[in-house]
């Protein structure tokens, strides 16, 4: 475990115990007060108010539990299919193999962002579409990673020895590839849900992901921004918390980007 | 040259094969949409007053024929490719009737223009920069370009976007922050015109250049670094090489070749940049194009801008591909 590894562990845990702990102040992310808007941090608001006096800590940590259940299962949508397509793609290659790759080459042409706007138009305001279109977008990577890494390995004579021995697919999958691929799939899954992070937030901005009220970083922003000459704390948190989880998973995923 | 000839015409089928997919892909997502071009103009056109019947029923089967929905579901898949082909997307349901292609027309030169100077110009200082961190390690300044560019690169755009906006906009407004020229201003070939484009496109490509220099800084950094330690590097410097013509000619051209890779693969995410930044700073590009479309439902208008990103992103691809064993001759064209 390196240093850096550390440090985005550590940054990482503080957003989760802050998503955790949050709701033990007890207030509600969407009750509104309109007597007390845009209040500075202190009394029974910790962290102020936001423009409709709703409670910024409730609302941020509310936003951080949206935000780490999103990530975690867009990536994990996007990393199953791929990973599991990457392995099979290697395994049996032949044409199965370059009719995946060429798929993967079309999708990775199609921008990513604009996959996701595309599904949105389905159901704006859910998140059912976000999921797809984000998996849609990810899987290529998680699948060029899957195939790559499993072909190395199938070249290696460790391998063509256990072949000629008989031992199936099962086998040479769980011991000589899943080992290869594993650490590269962790360190993807991380980059991968950094970018749900972000992604999320940006659909909130152009007016396609969560909407108000949804107590979500990137439209807490995108509300908030008028009021920066106010209320500067109030606009700068939640860059802050998108911040602080990008770089911690930035850094928990180790080495460059594959 | 034979070989070269045989890598361009693969490349140029896996081109057309990746357009085709790509294109099908959007086609059958838009089409999976409850969205109806026709039933919807119909509504849109007969909300006043009463029209027969009749006339609604030739109405459907004329628009049916403009968007092509009529027929089975393989027909229509026929009559799309065959519209597509001579580059005919059919009317925008939200603009109706002007043509999808009239739109994007009108919105390419903008998006085109500004993000390739934007990721050229980061691509070109983080290289720089990044190669020159790698080579002279011990220089302070550089060192902290370093630090710089490790913390800016996970901040997501939109929040350099906004300091930005914030900053230049409203703290000291000395920078306009939205459109892409002055309001009232007549566009063509003027000093004036041209001034005013530039000025309103500082902002954007600002934030565009600022979060996009990290990766580039970073990747070409490490991979200066190995460079340096390579045999002829060093042979270089013990035969007295000057340190200016090893690190042009033997440090950077050799570790630049990965990094036009890595250019290829930008351009591929270039319209994601800029579905995003043409938001924040209401450029009249094809993002917003593609924003407001979706939100009017307009799937025609849809279908064309994503057809013209692919087409435009797979042929940046390509382009690259294709001159990459002119750049560095060890690539065996294959």
């Amino acid at each position: 475990m390196s240093r850096k590894r550390l440090l985005g562990g550590a940054l990482l845990a503080a957003v989760i115990a802050f998503a955790l702990l949050g709701p033990l102040h007890g207030a509600d992310p969407l009750r509104q007060n309109l007597s007390d808007t845009l209040l500075p941090p202190g009394g029974a608001y910790p962290l102020g108010t936001d423009h409709l006096g709703r409670d910024l800590l409730a609302r941020l940590a509310a936003g951080a539990r949206l935000s780490f259940g999103f990530a975690l299962l867009a990536a994990l949508a996007a990393a199953v299919p791929g990973i599991l397509l990457g392995l099979v793609a290697a395994l049996r290659g032949g044409v199965l193999e370059r009719l995946l790759l060429g798929l993967a080459d079309a999708v990775q042409a199609l921008p990513g962002l604009l996959l996701v706007v595309l599904f949105t138009a389905f159901a704006p305001g859910e998140f059912l579409p976000l999921y797809l279109g984000l998996a849609l977008s990810l899987w290529v990577e998680f699948f060029r990673i899957a195939r790559n890494g499993a072909a190395a390995v199938m070249a290696r004579p460790q391998v063509q020895a256990a072949r000629l021995l008989g031992f199936g697919a099962g086998h040479i999958l769980r011991r000589h590839l899943w080992p290869e691929v594993a650490p590269l799939a962790a360190t993807l899954f991380a980059f991968a849900a950094g970018t749900a992070v972000t992604t999320i937030a940006a659909l909130a901005f152009i007016g396609v992901g969560a909407r108000p009220p949804v107590p979500e970083w990137g439209s807490m922003m995108t509300e908030l921004l008028p009021y920066y000459a106010e209320a500067p704390l109030a606009l700068l948190l939640p860059a802050i918390l998108i911040f602080t989880t990008v770089l911690g998973l930035h850094l928990l995923a180790g080495r460059e980007r594959a | 040259m034979r070989g070269y000839a045989l890598y361009l015409f693969k490349r140029l089928f896996q081109f057309c094969l990746v357009v085709f997919i790509g294109i099908n892909v959007t086609y059958l997502i838009t089409h999976a949409t409850p969205i109806d071009p026709v039933e919807q103009t119909i509504t849109a056109a007969t909300a006043f007053g009463t029209t027969s019947p009749e006339a609604i029923a030739m109405m459907r089967r004329s628009l049916q024929d403009l968007y092509g929905t009529g027929g089975s579901g393989f027909d229509q898949w026929l009559a799309f490719w065959r519209r597509i082909v001579v580059g005919d997307f059919g009317p925008s349901l939200s603009a109706f009737p002007t043509p999808v292609s009239t739109l994007i027309r009108r919105a390419l030169p903008w998006t085109a223009g500004l993000m390739l100077v934007a990721t050229l110009l980061s691509w070109g200082l983080g290289n720089l920069l990044g190669g020159l961190a790698g080579y002279y390690r011990r220089n302070r300044l550089l060192k902290f370009a370093g630090i710089v560019a490790m913390g800016v690169h996970p901040v997501p755009y939109y929040i350099v976007a906004f300091v930005l906006l914030i900053i230049f906009g409203y703290l000291w407004p000395v920078l306009p922050i939205t459109g892409a020229y002055a309001q009232g201003l007549q566009p063509g070939f003027s000093l004036e015109f041209a001034g005013s484009v530039i000025r309103h496109s500082l902002l954007p490509t600002a934030s565009l250049v600022l979060v996009g220099i990290g990766g580039w800084f970073m990747g070409m950094r490490s991979l200066v670094s190995n460079v340096v330690t390579e045999d002829y590097t060093v042979y270089a410097e013990l035969a007295g090489v000057r340190r200016r013509r090893i690190l042009g000619a033997y440090v950077m051209r050799n570790a630049l070749a990965p990094q036009v890779t890595g250019l290829a693969m930008t351009l591929g995410a270039i319209f994601n940049g800029a579905i995003i930044t043409e938001q924040v700073f209401g450029y009249p590009g094809l993002g917003s194009l593609l924003v407001a479309a979706v939100h009017a439902g307009d799937y025609s208008l849809v279908i064309g801008v994503t057809t013209v990103s692919i087409l435009a992103v797979s042929f940046a691809v390509l382009l690259v591909d294709v001159l990459y064993p002119l750049l560095d001759p060890r690539v065996q064209a294959r």
